[in-house]
């Protein structure tokens, strides 16, 4: 080089560095403060994709700060939001639609999930159970106004066992399988992780499983409050691309994806991999979903869990307001199949 | 493809057409067998149940029919969204999709199932709790099961088909920002690279079309600066080399157009005055042979002798004056002889000194061994009396004149240079001086007959005209070099002489007593007074003589006359035949006929084939009654 060329003082370099080091910590200082939201879900296969998602971040590249509360089912996660102890919530269709018979306010936004052979009915075997009709005359435990619950009367108007063929106790979800070991009950209708602790007290050889695939369509949904899409605009369609991100994730990285969520859900990956072999990681709101909605709120009302305080209360729902669709339909809009719901 | 081969639609129902129509309609992969009415929907699947593929589950549900095919779709009629756009032929290639396709036929035939279950029951009536609504509420649970597989399965379609349009947008963004990138990457290329080359081609090209311009202009004499040893310099070059080359040709071409149009003005000259002289020739020969005629009518009257004598000379004069016009116009018959200059030179050499004033040096240099020329020597002579007078003219009858001789060989370069000069061999003669010398444009005149810058009576203006015509009239060549106050030399070239060309005869004019005979002869020729004029002479010399005024008639007369024993015929006749087809039908007819014509020039009358033997019998006009004779007794004595 020339030495005669001018050339840029070495010792601006660092003041350079610096400014320009000031500006980008000052942008990044410009990013909006994580929106902190709270959300009850069950620590369960149920609530597989919010745990992976959270697991990846994408809740916080979102700008939410996700404050997940593990709960025992999907039902404990949406009492506990109707308590007010969390923002929003991860359950079942079914503890929604009996929830939304007090409550006009609550709102569904998506499912994140769809499962049509996750739930079972587990019987005695000792007990003479061996097939489904065995059930007849014997007591079947399940938690009431839950998913299980349904299911349990599809299964019996399935094998053409009404309601008045059996009994019917209901109990909480974690304290069936002891109830099955006790002999208090001949069978119950739940999930895992209670099917495989009933398995593991009575031993296998002592149980009998049924199930039939595609008879009950049990989905898990976001759901909330009126008054959290009024005073957080915008969050729960944040959520819903975060969910649906994580969902693409799943897709694209099942093994990733199962190490993960076997990580969050404390289950051993076999256990996972199986449940999650008849799950459907994805966030949609479809027809079906509203028909099983007022079916399962016909059924409510058919079977008495909705005891009215007044006439009004055993009316059906109309669950199209009871759907918010506009988050969906803003971060996912092919992922909203609802008929009735106001275009876009 | 597979798809389409397989898969076969029913419909039924208006609106469930349009939907799948459109959707087949896109994927192009499907079948479509529409039937109207539900009830013949159901026949058809009944008796067409392994190739239901996609069908309405309330179709299905009347038909009462159970799935059997593994390729099958079904499609829910009453989904709100689009689906048309879905990619449904990517369903095999993506296990999502086939395991929607599991559940909805496992949904199906479960509904089935429990709807047989139902009729069953209703049958055997084993269970009177286990209602009709209970049934139907079971079909209804598994129906609403079978629609929300059916929508998950739109769903997963409708999510490929985004992450498709994502990877096809991905595509495009990429190709976008391609396309974007290149552009940007082609400008940063020609502002870093290209620009200062292009700055720099443009220069050299600007300066090329600006040169390029002029060219076109015809300014050729432009030329560019050559720098370097690029492509531009190359160019610069080779414009330069166009241009010089291109100059070089218009200076030809100008000079080349400038002797053409001189030399087209002296043959229009030529032509002109040619044909003035020849008409002048025939009057002058009228008057010289009247003029002989009256002087032996009048002999011993010394008066008369005197006036005709005086007559006589004028005649002469202006003889000599037409011969200098017709020696100019190259028409005029010549006499051909294969001589050395230097002779006709040494024997100049006497006249030439007393042309000149004493105060002229005159200096004579011979080349050795120089070559014989075939030329009139009358001519040169004039040639050369003509351009010593010039000469002394120029010098104001004092300096040096310097006549030299030499062989030498014009090449084609310089004839090139020197249009009107053919390549080859020439005896060389170069009449100099230091006189007051001509200037270009003056140059470019001298032979023009009439031009002078002598004063009025010192010059005819037909004495460099004449050189020019002998010149011409003999092939050779003629180069003036003047510089004004500086002096002049006239080079005229000779072309050496080839052997073959040498003349077999050479016809001496006799002198004194004139010969006679009594021989016939036919004289022929348009000019009725020269006619008759010929006729008195060779009459006087006991000749008969028949005449004709042109070929018919002369032909007639020899068919008349077998005793004609001598054609004697002008060349130049109106009525169809010259004198030379005159000749060549005479002397076909009469072998023996001897031939002798006449002319003033001999252009006009072309000697075809054969004909161009009779000019060796040719007396020139002006002719003396004198050589007439004698050309006729030297042609009838000559053997046959």
């Amino acid at each position: 080089m020339n030495k005669d060329q001018p050339t840029f003082p070495l010792r601006f370099y660092p003041a350079i560095l610096v400014i320009f080091s000031s500006l980008w910590l000052s942008a990044c200082d410009n990013k909006p403060p994580l929106q902190s939201i709270s959300m009850g879900a069950p620590q369960s296969t149920q609530a597989s994709l919010i745990w992976l998602t959270d697991d990846l971040g994408f809740f916080e590249e979102q700008g939410i700060q996700l404050d997940l509360h593990a709960h025992p089912s999907g039902k404990r996660a949406l009492a506990a939001m109707l308590r007010g102890e969390v923002k929003l919530a991860v359950t079942a269709e079914t503890p929604f639609v009996i929830a939304s018979f007090k409550r006009d306010d609550l709102r569904l936004y998506a499912s994140m999930g769809q499962s049509d052979n996750e739930l079972r009915i587990l019987a005695r075997r000792d007990h003479g159970i061996n097939q489904p009709a065995d059930l007849r005359g014997k007591t079947i435990a399940t938690q009431q106004g839950s998913a299980v619950h349904f299911f349990l009367s599809s299964f019996l108007l399935y094998y053409q066992l009404d309601s008045t063929s059996t009994s019917t106790r209901f109990m909480k979800a974690e304290d069936l399988p002891a109830a099955l070991t006790k002999g208090d009950i001949d069978a119950f209708s739940m999930r895992e992780p209670y099917l495989s602790q009933a398995k593991k007290l009575i031993g296998i050889d002592k149980l009998v499983e049924f199930s039939v695939p595609g008879l009950y369509t049990k989905s898990y949904n976001l759901v909330g409050t009126a008054d959290f899409d009024n005073n957080h605009p915008g969050v729960i369609r944040k959520i819903l691309f975060a969910l649906n991100k994580g969902a693409n994730y799943a897709d694209k990285n099942p093994d990733k994806a199962l190490q993960i969520i076997s990580r969050k859900l404390q289950l051993p990956q076999v256990t996972v991999a199986s449940l999650l072999s008849d799950m459907r990681l994805s966030v949609t709101l479809n027809q079906g979903l509203l028909i099983t909605l007022q079916e399962e709120a016909q059924w409510a009302v058919t079977t008495g869990l909705i005891k009215p305080d007044k006439q009004s209360d055993t009316q059906i729902p109309d669950f199209l307001t009871r759907i918010n669709s506009t988050p969906l339909e803003e971060a996912i809009p092919y992922a909203v199949g609802l008929i009735g719901i106001k275009p876009r | 493809m597979m798809i389409r081969s397989k898969l076969k639609l029913l419909t039924a129902g208006a609106v469930f057409v349009v939907v799948l129509t459109a959707i087949v309609t896109w994927l192009e992969h499907l079948t479509i067998q529409k039937q109207n009415h539900r009830e013949d929907a159901v026949e058809q699947l009944q008796t067409e149940a392994v190739n239901l593929n996609i069908i309405t589950i309330d179709l299905l549900h009347d038909a009462q029919i159970r799935i059997q095919s593994k390729q099958w779709l079904i499609i829910y009629n009453n989904l709100g969204k689009k689906i048309t756009d879905s990619p449904l032929h990517e369903q095999t290639t993506y296990p999502i999709l086939k395991k929607q396709h599991q559940k909805i036929g496992q949904r199906f035939n479960t509904y089935i199932q429990a709807h047989e279950n139902c009729q069953q029951k209703k049958v055997t009536k084993k269970s009177a709790v286990y209602t009709t609504n209970s049934c139907h509420e079971l079909q209804r649970r598994l129906g609403n099961q079978i629609r929300l597989a059916q929508q998950d399965l739109l769903v997963e379609i409708h999510k490929i088909h985004q992450r498709l349009g994502a990877q096809s947008r991905r595509q495009d963004f990429i190709g976008g920002m391609l396309l974007l990138a290149l552009p940007l990457l082609m400008l940063i290329f020609i502002a870093v690279l290209v620009l200062p080359v292009t700055r720099s081609l443009n220069t050299g090209l600007t300066r090329l079309l600006k040169a390029s311009e002029r060219f076109s202009r015809g300014d050729f004499g432009y030329r560019l600066d050559v720098d370097g040893h690029d492509e531009m310099a190359i160019l610069a070059t080779t414009y330069n080399t166009m241009a010089q080359r291109r100059e070089e040709a218009e200076k030809l071409l100008r000079k080349t157009e400038k002797n053409l149009s001189h030399s087209q003005k002296m043959d229009a000259i030529g032509q002109l005055t040619g044909g003035i002289a020849h008409d002048f020739n025939n009057l002058l020969c009228i008057i010289q042979g009247n003029l002989e005629l009256l002087e032996r009518q009048t002999a011993g009257d010394d008066k008369a002798h005197k006036r005709i004598e005086n007559i006589q000379n004028s005649t002469q004069r202006a003889a000599d004056l037409t011969s200098q016009l017709l020696g100019f116009s190259r028409r005029q018959a010549e006499h051909v002889t294969v001589t050395n200059i230097n002779q006709i030179i040494q024997e100049m050499e006497n006249l030439i000194s007393r042309s000149v004033t004493p105060q002229v040096e005159v200096q004579l240099h011979f080349a050795e061994n120089l070559w014989l020329t075939a030329i009139d020597t009358g001519d040169f002579q004039d040639t050369l009396i003509n351009l010593v007078l010039n000469a002394r003219d120029a010098m104001s009858g004092r300096g040096q004149l310097t006549l030299e001789t030499q062989n030498c060989y014009l090449d084609a370069a310089y004839c090139s240079l020197n249009p009107g000069a053919n390549p080859g061999e020439y005896v060389q003669l170069a009449v100099s001086d230091n006189g007051e010398g001509m200037s270009g444009e003056r140059q470019n005149r001298i032979f023009e007959p009439f031009f002078t810058t002598k004063a009025q009576g010192k010059g005819t203006g037909l004495g460099l005209a004449m050189v020019f015509g002998f010149i011409k009239r003999c092939k050779g060549h003629i180069k003036v070099y003047s510089e004004p106050n500086i002096g002049t030399t006239f080079r005229i070239y000779l072309p050496k002489a080839e052997a073959e060309n040498l003349p077999d005869k050479q016809t001496k004019i006799q002198t004194g007593k004139l010969p006679r005979g009594i021989e016939t002869l036919l004289a022929v020729d348009d000019e009725a007074d020269l006619l008759e004029l010929a006729k008195e002479s060779l009459q006087e010399q006991g000749y008969r003589v028949i005449t004709a005024t042109n070929g018919n008639q002369a032909l007639e007369k020899l068919t008349e006359e077998p005793s004609i024993k001598l054609l004697f015929s002008d060349i130049v006749m109106p009525g169809g035949i010259n004198g030379y087809e005159l000749a060549e039908q005479a002397t076909r007819q009469y072998p023996e006929l001897k031939v002798l014509l006449t002319s003033g020039y001999t252009e006009k009358s072309v000697a075809h084939n054969g004909q161009a033997r009779f000019n060796a019998n040719l007396l020139s006009k002006p002719y003396s009654q004198a050589e007439l004779i004698q050309q006729v007794r030297a042609l009838l004595d000559e053997p046959v």
